[in-house]
């Protein structure tokens, strides 16, 4: 326990330090040279979609007002049984063409490649299902540029945000091989032509309280391990990736946790090949996506990521404290399985305990009601600093009633949020033992108003 | 021994509780002043817009809504680079620089001289949009000093180089090992064309990274009086500075010697096939048509592309790559040339 604080208290030390250096940075500016420079790299973006039908009109909407000098959008009809094709056919005029496809991956079958004929830049795959790897594979074969962007179907990006995720890329050199970006939640906010036009918190509080969650994981876990190069994780709703690197690595591998395994692949290539490339996280950037607002698909959700964290872990174990992966085999490898895999099975085990003592007597009641207070004390303090990091950085809530809300809901985590995520990662646990795989079935609602 | 540690916990707990609620009251009670003022600013934007645009006009200075108010001071700034951006009038950058000069001086030297890295760059990128060469001793200054950051050493690099500044190319040569390619090539891109010539004139005692950026420059501006340079540079060893010759042959249409090529379609390095394919398409290379129908069959995909691309600027190429879909045994050609016939069928510019 006391480990977590201490891991979990440097890495909020280390992204307020971060954080407060860039305060009030002009944001315009360092952009402007970007968007006029005909050496910003260009990028692909690629858009699986298997069964998006109600949003990614939306999403390819908000892709074609991105603020970048030069990129195409492929998205990757993944076998939908749905109208996602039909929907992308009619809306985008799409017409078919014929293509070499550079078959860089293995994936499963291409049945027809079509181009829009309103937006040039804009290619459609009809492929048989093979998940969303296969999917994304697919796309890097068709791709055209050396670097490319995986995003979801789901997702509504900020104009400038690829300008924001790639400058590091450019300025690098080629030395970061991959980008991501923050993930805020769409739900409540105002979207229109696939842009956000006012953000607005849910009533929910489920939505709220995932808002904090994803706060707290972007801004206070992300920029502390990028910093030292310790990052397992580009999120897949919205990073950026270099195209040789990833073909060299193998592509996406079909799991569930596609994204966070193929940047452990990605570092593991790194340091195999000695190589002196980075894996970073920008906290600018924002992508925009659907939560889900019933604990029944999100406990689904949670189960699937413990799953593919676990996944992940297990694929790469032969890093775990090797000292020849450097910091990755012995700290982010031991961080992620000590931690954030088997933090739930030990914080479960706490609540058993104290539940089975509240009946059995064995407790004194005043500690327990103390030490209960702290721990909601001690994780509102957390929620509410990368509350103050988000001010610091992006201010993306308007509202003095949105921190109000932030707090308040906040203040309640430990009654019951805390506990049901901590009993459904240990049942992702338990799934992973019995050998379950798959996703699991998520219904959209979509998060575009139009 | 019970009792104490629950006194220690309970200060805990109100030590904690003081934070959080600390921490609460900070962020709103920012967020309420922060939204206070971005009203404000916005309203006096609006209010005096015109009033700045007249002063630009006119130059008449009670027109300058200043007094000692810092929104208000902040708006006139803004507005002014509003108008640096858009107002290209050599009188209207010359009142702008001089209101810089009167009232921006101090406060932009201030600034570079803070302990917050943001606060330093915000400076620099203030001295970059009021031209403000007169500070050029600041910049130095901050330059030579041990804390600065790559990328505020990138920005007075810019700085210097748009100011025409004497130390540059000293500057450029004993950093260019720290800067990305992107960087190196955004300073000498701002360079003033004399400056760049006096850079090219040291081209042989210059990084290996310089020299690309240099050969970059050459071909993205079309300096025609450093060809000689490129046609120096085809014919010599190293592969990379090969490859961005022809680059800058293919960018420029500068005329190619055509027989010094000749060996580069079988090069081991499948860009340099790529780049001397692309020269030969856009310079219209005759004697090299059946170079490229050959490199139709390259092993690897970019040259098959480039070459059917190519094929296509001539013009018989929609005829050269309809011969190779009927009679070409090889399925990688016809592949391609299929594809591109279809583009160019459909006038696509892919």
């Amino acid at each position: 326990m006391l480990m977590m604080i201490s891991v979990y208290g440097c890495m909020l030390f280390l992204s307020l330090l971060q954080i407060r250096r860039r305060y009030q940075l002009d944001y315009n500016e360092p952009y402007e040279e970007l968007l006029n420079s005909e050496y910003t790299k260009p990028v692909s973006i690629l858009v699986p979609a298997y069964n998006e039908s109600v949003g990614i009109y939306g999403s390819i909407r908000s892709l074609l007002s991105i603020e970048y000098p030069e990129f195409e959008i492929i998205v990757i009809n993944d076998g939908s049984t749905d109208d996602t094709l039909e929907k992308l056919m009619s809306k985008l005029k799409l017409i078919e063409v014929n293509r070499v496809i550079r078959k860089q991956l293995e994936t499963k079958h291409i049945k027809a490649i079509y181009r829009s004929s309103i937006y040039p830049n804009l290619i459609v795959l009809d492929k048989e299902n093979g998940g969303k790897a296969d999917a994304l594979n697919a796309g890097i074969n068709c791709s055209k540029y050396p670097y490319f962007c995986s995003l979801d179907g789901d997702s509504i990006i900020e104009r400038n945000a690829f300008l924001k995720v790639l400058k590091p890329i450019i300025e690098s050199g080629d030395e970061v091989i991959a980008s991501g970006g923050s993930v805020r939640i769409a739900n409540g906010c105002v979207i229109q032509n696939g842009e956000l036009v006012q953000i607005e918190l849910s009533k929910k509080p489920i939505v709220v309280m995932q808002v904090i969650e994803y706060l707290r994981a972007f801004l206070t876990g992300r920029i502390g391990l990028s910093k030292n190069n310790l990052l397992l994780i580009v999120s897949g709703a919205f990073g950026v990736f270099s195209k040789k690197w990833v073909i060299e690595a193998g592509g996406y591998a079909h799991t569930v946790g596609e994204d966070m395994e193929l940047v452990v692949r990605l570092h593991r290539l790194v340091k195999e090949k000695k190589a002196n490339k980075k894996i970073i996280y920008v906290p600018d950037p924002v992508c925009w996506t659907e939560a889900p607002e019933s604990l029944k698909f999100l406990r689904r959700q949670r189960k699937r990521w413990h799953r593919g964290l676990i996944d992940s872990l297990w694929r790469h174990k032969k890093l775990m404290f090797n000292p020849r992966y450097g910091s990755i085999g012995m700290f982010s490898m031991p961080y992620f399985f000590f931690i954030e895999f088997l933090g739930p099975l030990i914080e479960l085990f706490g609540y058993i305990l104290l539940i089975i003592s509240i009946f059995t007597g064995g407790i004194y009641l005043e500690f327990a009601t103390l030490f209960f207070l702290l721990s909601l004390i001690y994780g509102s303090i957390f929620s509410m600093t990368s509350v103050l990091l988000e001010e610091w950085s992006m201010e993306r809530y308007p509202k003095v009633k949105h921190l109000v809300i932030l707090f308040f809901v906040s203040l309640t985590e430990t009654l019951w949020y805390r506990p049901l995520t901590v009993i459904w990662r240990v049942e992702g646990i338990i799934e992973m033992l019995a050998g379950k795989k798959g996703w699991g079935e998520m219904v959209r609602k979509g998060v575009s108003n139009d | 021994m019970i009792e104490i540690s629950l006194v220690l916990l309970l200060i805990l707990i109100a030590v904690m509780f003081f934070i959080l609620m600390s921490l609460f009251f900070y962020l709103i009670v920012k967020k309420y002043f922060n939204n206070r003022t971005t009203r404000k600013l916005n309203d006096y934007k609006e209010k005096y817009q015109l009033a700045i645009f007249q002063y630009l006009q006119t130059g008449e200075e009670e027109l300058l809504p200043l007094a000692h108010d810092q929104e208000k001071f902040k708006v006139v700034i803004e507005l002014m680079i509003d108008y640096s951006t858009i107002l290209d009038d050599s009188y209207i950058q010359e009142r702008i620089s001089s209101f810089a000069k009167q009232y921006l001086t101090t406060y932009v030297k201030e600034e570079l001289r803070k302990k917050r890295w943001s606060l330093r760059m915000n400076a620099l990128y203030l001295i970059e949009d009021f031209h403000m060469d007169y500070l050029d001793e600041s910049l130095h200054e901050l330059f030579n000093k041990k804390r600065t950051t790559v990328s505020e050493k990138v920005q007075i690099l810019k700085l210097l180089a748009k100011f025409n500044d004497h130390k540059i190319i000293e500057y450029m040569k004993y950093v260019s090992d720290e800067l990305s390619d992107f960087s190196l090539l955004s300073i000498i891109m701002s360079m003033e064309e004399e400056k760049f010539d006096e850079l090219t004139a040291e081209f042989d005692g210059l990084s290996m990274r310089l020299q690309y950026m240099v050969v970059e420059r050459i071909g993205e501006q079309q300096l025609f009086k450093h060809q000689h340079l490129l046609e120096k540079l085809i014919i010599q060893e190293d592969d990379e500075l090969r490859i961005r010759s022809l680059k800058a042959y293919a960018t420029t249409g500068f005329p190619i010697d055509a027989k010094a090529i000749i060996g580069f379609f079988n090069s081991e390095s499948w860009q340099v096939r790529m780049m001397v394919t692309k020269v030969v398409g856009i310079q219209r290379l005759d004697e090299y048509k059946g170079q490229l129908i050959e490199l139709l069959s390259d092993k690897e995909y970019l040259v098959r592309a480039e070459a059917a691309k190519s094929i296509l600027r001539f013009k018989d190429g929609i005829e050269l790559l309809t011969r190779v879909t009927e009679e070409s045994k090889d399925l990688f050609a016809k592949d391609m040339a299929i594809e591109w016939l279809e583009k160019e069928r459909e006038s696509y510019s892919y």
